[in-house]
């Protein structure tokens, strides 16, 4: 059904795209498709956004265009909300960084629905299977991937002492802030030191070659987001969420912002779906049922996993040893090796020779 | 829904943001109008049930006699209009100013009663502080003995502006047992503490799932170790709460537990609780008013400007 419903999505954005063929700036001129004129075109479900690009149309002309393609991007069926606006300025300056190959944002609306998790045993998965892998903790709120990786310590400077050494587990090479500040202390960030300490740790990072960057986003919709996808060019962003109604108000709100900056949503994850009695069976929902798939289906990005609330997990978290790791033949670990073949898939990682990375 | 006249009203620079004749701007660490009682709910880490909690410690005040209100300040995932079952849209009073909604005895103002579920809320430094003022002195809140903010997880922008700006009588943090949430927690009860408010207990959510069908209590998640940070960090344990199934599905249905199932062991965990933050922040009250009434204040408001500049 999810690829069902992907095959129709990308036919509401097709069908946008040769509607806005149709239409040219000048008598004898390029369609405005042709021209470049439209950047991206991105539909969330039946809300499609139109970014102009504010190279192309001047600044005076943006709104008179945005008034004629609007009805006319309406009239198509299927279509609820018609935004059209410049992109971003960012998203044409983002710079592609050197030697990382993809970069893969992990993102849920709300927090504590497990996206820490997900990103830490994905990464592991994908570093299983044989790719170099980084995983970023861009969440300064609260970094979570030192205590799921059992990792402790400070990060040190490279040798001339111009870079910061990310540190290893089970493969991954790891950055977070959880390594450059101790425990226990309140970290506030304000949005100026957001914008200041993001880049760092994105470009001060001695990655070494790497097939994929996984980036822990915090949950929500913030100045974080906007300064990472300001920093780097996206591969797109995988979306996790819980089953409940709460859940996917907050991440369709967080889809809403990624469209805006022309980040594609390459997938759900839905967590926490089910508990199991251990002692009768009986199965409660206990953060609601089927959001996740609903969402998926609405929007048109295909439902990439769908995990139920397992204690062992949370358990493997606190004692620092990803499922993947610990316990590679068991459900969870089964599901995360999944969903690490279908991303790789989808973004079109491949598998660089192995080089040595010290 | 009134889009005409959308939450932050009019959106302006930061620059302008300082200026006296905004409609809210008010003077860091005036009270607000009406209401005796600020107290903020934290939490580390996301996802621990602090709108949940905040919501039905709400209802259970109320249903205790007191006159009690609801700032969802959380800003980037606001729920507490759906928790409430308060529909999109507020009212605005004769003098202009928003008008709380009602629902289960509770006064409530959201975010999200007034944009549309899938705006992006990205907000912007300047943007947070002026519409959480407005969510103080531009809503026409009726006399209140306490008013629950209930906070973005995390130490950011949203906490350091509300403790800034308004007089706050304490806070409370959420945590569930689970390592990481602990650790983010901990973080909290420092910031609170550096700042100088009082932390009135920590709640433990989500302690263990309660099977509806046999009864097993179940853990969810390994040792529990709320009570051991609340000893070290020195503030109280006001209990826990398990999880329950019919909670959840009454929540996205916009009814909390407390109203709907006062009997049930999650409900009764609310109520218990509420009657220790009313005694805790009662005590509060008492010391405050036993301090040298313009010393303390001024001493206060010296701390303040300090920190601000």
């Amino acid at each position: 059904m999810s690829m069902n419903a992907a095959l129709q999505a990308e036919t509401l954005e097709e069908q946008v795209l040769e509607t806005l063929r149709t239409v040219v700036t000048a008598p004898d001129g390029p369609d405005i498709v042709g021209s470049g004129a439209v950047y991206a075109v991105v539909a969330t479900g039946g809300a499609v956004r139109v970014l102009i690009d504010p190279d192309r149309i001047p600044a005076g002309e943006q709104e008179p265009l945005a008034e004629f393609i609007t009805p006319l991007v309406e009239a198509l069926p299927g279509v609820e909300r018609v935004v059209v606006k410049p992109r971003p300025r960012s998203v044409a300056q983002r710079p592609e960084l050197p030697d990382i190959a993809r970069v893969v944002a992990v993102h849920s609306g709300k927090g504590g629905v497990g996206k820490s998790t997900v990103a830490v045993n994905l990464a592991c998965a994908l570093a299983a299977a044989g790719y170099r892998v980084g995983l970023l903790d861009a969440d300064v709120y609260g970094p979570s991937a030192p205590t799921l990786l059992g990792l402790s310590g400070r990060a040190e400077t490279t040798a001339d002492g111009l870079r910061i050494r990310p540190l290893v587990a089970h493969g991954v090479r790891v950055m977070s802030l959880g390594f450059l500040l101790p425990e226990g202390q309140a970290l506030i960030w304000r949005g100026s030191l957001v914008d200041q300490g993001l880049p760092q740790l994105f470009t001060d990072v001695d990655w070494g070659g790497l097939d994929v960057l996984l980036v822990d986003l915090p949950p929500g919709t913030s100045d974080v987001h906007l300064a990472a996808a300001r920093q780097v060019a996206l591969a797109g962003v995988v979306t996790v969420t819980a089953p409940g109604q709460l859940s996917v108000d907050d991440v369709r709100r967080g889809m809403e912002m990624f469209a805006d900056l022309a980040v594609p949503c390459l997938g759900v994850v839905e967590n926490l779906a089910a508990l199991t009695c251990r002692r009768c069976g009986a199965v409660g929902k206990v953060f609601g049922s089927d959001g996740g798939a609903g969402l998926a289906a609405e929007v048109g990005v295909p439902l990439l996993a769908r995990l139920p609330f397992l204690p062992a997990l949370a358990a493997s978290g606190d004692a620092g040893v990803p499922v993947v790791v610990g316990e590679p033949d068991s459900l969870p670990a089964r599901i995360f090796t999944g969903l690490a073949r279908s991303l790789a898939e989808r973004i079109g990682l491949r598998q660089e020779a192995r080089q040595s990375w010290t | 829904m009134d889009l005409k006249k959308p939450f932050p009203v009019p959106v302006v620079s930061a620059a302008a943001a300082r200026r006296a004749e905004d409609p809210w701007y008010a003077e860091p660490q005036s009270p607000v109008p009406g209401v005796r009682d600020v107290v903020l709910v934290g939490s580390g880490k996301g996802g621990v049930g602090k709108s949940t909690v905040t919501v039905n410690l709400a209802c259970a005040l109320a249903a205790q006699g007191l006159r009690v209100g609801v700032a969802d300040a959380d800003l980037y995932g606001p729920s507490v209009a759906r928790l409430l079952g308060t529909g999109a849209g507020l009212a605005h009073g004769e003098d202009g100013r928003t008008v709380p909604t009602l629902a289960h005895g509770v006064h409530a103002v959201s975010v999200a009663n007034i944009l549309p579920p899938e705006a992006a809320l990205a907000w912007k430094g300047p943007l947070v502080a002026q519409a959480l003022l407005q969510l103080f002195h531009e809503v026409a809140w009726p006399d209140l003995d306490l008013l629950l903010v209930d906070l973005p997880p995390g130490t950011g922008d949203v906490q350091l502006t509300l403790l800034e700006q308004v007089p706050v009588s304490g806070a409370l943090l959420v945590t569930t047992p689970q390592r990481l949430a602990l650790a983010d927690a901990e973080r909290g009860i420092a910031l609170f503490h550096e700042l100088d408010i009082p932390v009135f207990g920590l709640v433990e959510n989500m302690s263990h799932y309660v099977c509806p069908c046999c009864g097993e209590h179940q853990p969810l998640f390994p040792e529990g170790g709320v009570r051991d940070l609340a000893a070290r960090r020195h503030v109280s344990y006001l209990g826990s709460v398990p999880l329950d199934p019919a909670g959840q599905a009454l929540a996205d249905g916009g009814t909390p537990l407390v109203a709907a199932q006062p009997e049930a062991a999650a409900a009764q965990a609310f109520t218990a609780m509420a009657e220790r933050l009313r005694a805790a922040v009662e005590l509060e009250r008492r010391a405050l008013d036993r301090s040298p009434e313009a010393g303390g204040r001024e001493a206060h408001a010296a701390f303040w400007e300090q920190l601000l500049d």
